[in-house]
């Protein structure tokens, strides 16, 4: 059931002061949360962290029991974790069926379609489509690759408010519906109302609202 | 989705680089195929050089105080006067040219000897100078080893028309002018009478006809010895025998015709190895000079090929290198979105470089067409730069040096008069480097073609290759 443990966790860049100090939080599979905080507070950092990109420096990241540094940081990365980021970062040489099949051999068209794309922009090179359309996209391929936990940066930040909503809702319903767990970091206040756990990051900590 | 098809989509769809790398790549190809080509066929042209000019080395007996085999012996002629008769003991018998004729790489051994014989019964084409009576019924006669590889039937001054050579099997055998024939009324089968100066006589068989294919320019002063139509060619046999002196017991020079100039030393070596062959005896000297001249500008020709290829590559390899580390840039983003999916960095460094490839098949192939008309003329400006202000005139060597063992030696002073040398040493420059690509030198490109992509993609990929997992995030945001 649980998924996510931070453990004592502190780190710092090279030359600078910590980010993250000491913080221990736990991540549970069902569940979307979000993490505020202003900017430069640690957020991306974090989400780094928890994503299998970088190990702290003190403490450790769990994933199901088992630290991940430990069971080897990429296979972490291609198994149990996907992210979606603000500026959907889509190949832009492909069609949304092709990016959604980058990793995944299944058939992308039912997953863009569940998630309001036509045929027709299915299959239309992904820069010709909005920013909510290329969102759409992004956490497609996010839930083909069937990770347990996704992990967004800001996913709303480029779209209107409408579009947001409509975003917020589908990471909603993978976290609900599809028993993911979502984590998002966002300045949104409507998705911090959607989330079921908020999060603040503030001098390194990390605090429960 | 596998690396392959990444990189298909990529090559198909982003046309305007691929066009761009199609380009680079095809000039790149061009050059370099053209590089390839020419080199090729200057080596070809060597070769053929080598062949067509073949090279030839002349033995002769040492006339020097070198030679412990030489004797100085004092002669009265008929008129009371001295003179002198030198000669080696140590000559070059049938035999041993056989040896020498019997090494690989030789075309042809062409030994003779040159006398003066008195032939009573012929009738003479006159000569322009007038002669003393005693003269009259004499003619430059060539007693050689074998006749199809003397000189003058080897560069087609005469040509034998009827009947058969002369070998070194033969005793009392003898060729003669077709024209002097007729004039005589004589054929194949019948006998010639030879007297020798001083007096020994002999009979021989006509065995051969030859025709003069080229006679000497009208007005020129000649004797009538010396003229081609009078010409009687023996076997050395006979005139071991009519002469009847140690001075002639076999051959005083022997020139040597070789296939390849390369091989000249080589044969050398191995001439002075033969059985019964004294060193300290004969002078060896080589004519190779034409060869060498041509062959230095072609190799020097071959540098400047090998170093253009040289440039060739490394400037490709820059500027693909530039090229693809400036895209790569523009690429980290992409980058970073198949790291984040879990892609592995090689993965992603294989579809860039196949993406490379794959413009490379295509382009490799159309430089097939567009180098075989570049390489040509590439070929032409570098020969007009090189062969021609390489080339002098090859001195004319080898004409009268040889004469002086026998004591007709000032009567038969220029023994030659047909001049064949100088016309022929132009010709090899018409040996043109006929440059045509071949299947051989495009597959040759494929191979360094693809080490230059290789090389430029690492170079470009290594931005990727620092990339490290933790920017992903940071930089995409
Ligand atoms: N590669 C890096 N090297 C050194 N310092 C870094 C690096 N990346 C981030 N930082 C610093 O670490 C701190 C936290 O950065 P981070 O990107 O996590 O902030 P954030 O909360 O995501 O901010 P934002 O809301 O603006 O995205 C910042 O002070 C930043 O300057
Ligand atoms: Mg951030």
């Amino acid at each position: 059931m649980t998924t996510l443990i931070c453990e004592n966790v502190t780190y710092q860049y090279e030359k600078g002061s910590k980010v993250l100090e000491h913080i221990t939080t736990q991540f549970e599979t069902g569940k979307m949360y979000a993490i505020l905080g202003a900017s430069g507070s640690g957020k991306t950092t974090l989400l780094s962290l928890i994503g299998g990109l970088d190990i702290p420096q003190e403490g450790k990241i769990m994933f199901n029991g088992r630290d991940i540094s430990e069971m080897g940081l990429e296979y972490h990365r291609r198994n149990h974790v996907s992210v979606i980021f603000q500026n959907y970062n889509l190949i832009d040489y492909m069609t949304p069926i092709e990016n959604v099949k980058l990793t995944a051999k299944q058939d992308a068209l039912p997953i863009l379609k569940q998630l309001g794309l036509t045929e027709d922009e299915a299959k239309r090179n992904v820069m010709k489509l909005s920013g909510g359309q290329q969102q759409r996209v992004a956490i497609a391929r996010t839930l083909v690759s069937n990770a347990p936990v996704i992990l967004a940066d800001e996913p709303t930040g480029n779209l209107d408010k409408d579009t947001a909503a409509e975003i917020t809702g589908i990471l909603k319903n993978c976290a609900h519906q599809m028993n993911k767990c979502v984590i998002i970091v966002t300045h949104s206040n409507d998705l911090v109302k959607q989330a079921d756990t908020v999060f603040k990051l503030k001098k390194g900590r990390l605090l429960q609202i | 989705m596998n690396f392959l098809k990444r990189a298909m989509l990529y090559v198909t769809r982003k046309k305007g680089k691929s066009i761009v790398l199609f380009c680079i790549l095809l000039i790149m190809a061009t050059f370099v195929l053209s590089g390839l080509s020419i080199g090729k066929a200057t080596k070809q042209a060597q070769q053929n050089l080598r062949q067509s000019l073949g090279g030839s080395f002349h033995v002769w007996t040492d006339y020097t105080d070198n030679n412990p085999y030489l004797h100085k012996e004092s002669d009265e002629d008929e008129s009371g006067g001295t003179g002198y008769i030198m000669y080696s003991t140590e000559q070059l018998s049938s035999d041993m040219v056989k040896n020498i004729r019997d090494i690989a790489g030789v075309k042809y051994c062409d030994a003779f000897d040159e006398t003066l014989l008195d032939f009573e019964q012929l009738s003479f084409f006159k000569g322009t100078i007038p002669l003393e009576e005693e003269l009259g019924n004499s003619t430059t006669t060539v007693s050689l080893w074998r006749s199809e590889e003397h000189n003058l039937f080897t560069n087609g001054v005469v040509k034998l028309t009827e009947g058969r050579h002369i070998t070194e099997k033969d005793t009392g055998k003898a060729i003669i002018c077709k024209d002097l024939a007729d004039k005589n009324g004589l054929g194949i089968g019948d006998m010639l009478k030879t007297r020798s100066m001083d007096g020994r006589s002999m009979t021989l068989e006509i065995v051969g006809l030859f025709t003069a294919m080229e006679t000497e320019k009208i007005g020129k002063n000649i004797e009538g010895y010396n003229k081609i139509q009078n010409r009687v060619f023996i076997d050395i046999a006979s005139a071991i025998l009519i002469e009847n002196t140690p001075a002639v017991q076999g051959f005083s020079e022997v020139s040597i015709t070789i296939n390849d100039p390369e091989e000249m030393d080589e044969i050398i070596e191995k001439v002075k190895k033969t059985p019964g062959f004294k060193e300290d005896g004969f002078t060896i000297d080589t004519e190779n000079e034409t060869y060498e001249n041509t062959a230095s500008s072609l190799e020097s020709m071959d540098k400047l090929v090998i170093g253009l290829l040289i440039a060739a590559i490394l400037v490709s390899v820059v500027i693909l290198s530039l090229i693809l580390t400036l895209w790569g840039k523009s690429r980290v983003r992409e980058t970073g979105v198949f790291l984040s999916l879990g892609i592995k960095k090689t993965d992603i460094i294989g579809q860039y470089l196949t993406e490379v490839l794959l413009i490379a098949i295509v382009a490799f192939g159309i430089s097939f067409f567009t180098s075989n008309m570049v390489s040509n003329r590439i070929a032409d400006v570098l020969l007009q730069q090189d062969i021609q202000n390489k080339i002098e005139e090859p001195n004319d060597v080898q004409q009268d040096d040889i004469v002086i063992e026998s004591f007709e030696s000032t009567a038969l002073g220029g023994v030659d008069n047909i001049e064949l040398s100088g016309a022929e040493n132009t010709d090899y420059l018409e040996t043109d480097i006929e440059v045509s690509v071949s299947i051989e030198n495009l597959l040759q490109l494929y191979l360094v073609g693809f080490v230059i992509i290789i090389v430029s993609v690492m170079i470009s990929s290594i931005a990727v290759m620092r990339l490290k997992p933790r920017e992903i995030l940071s930089r995409m945001s």
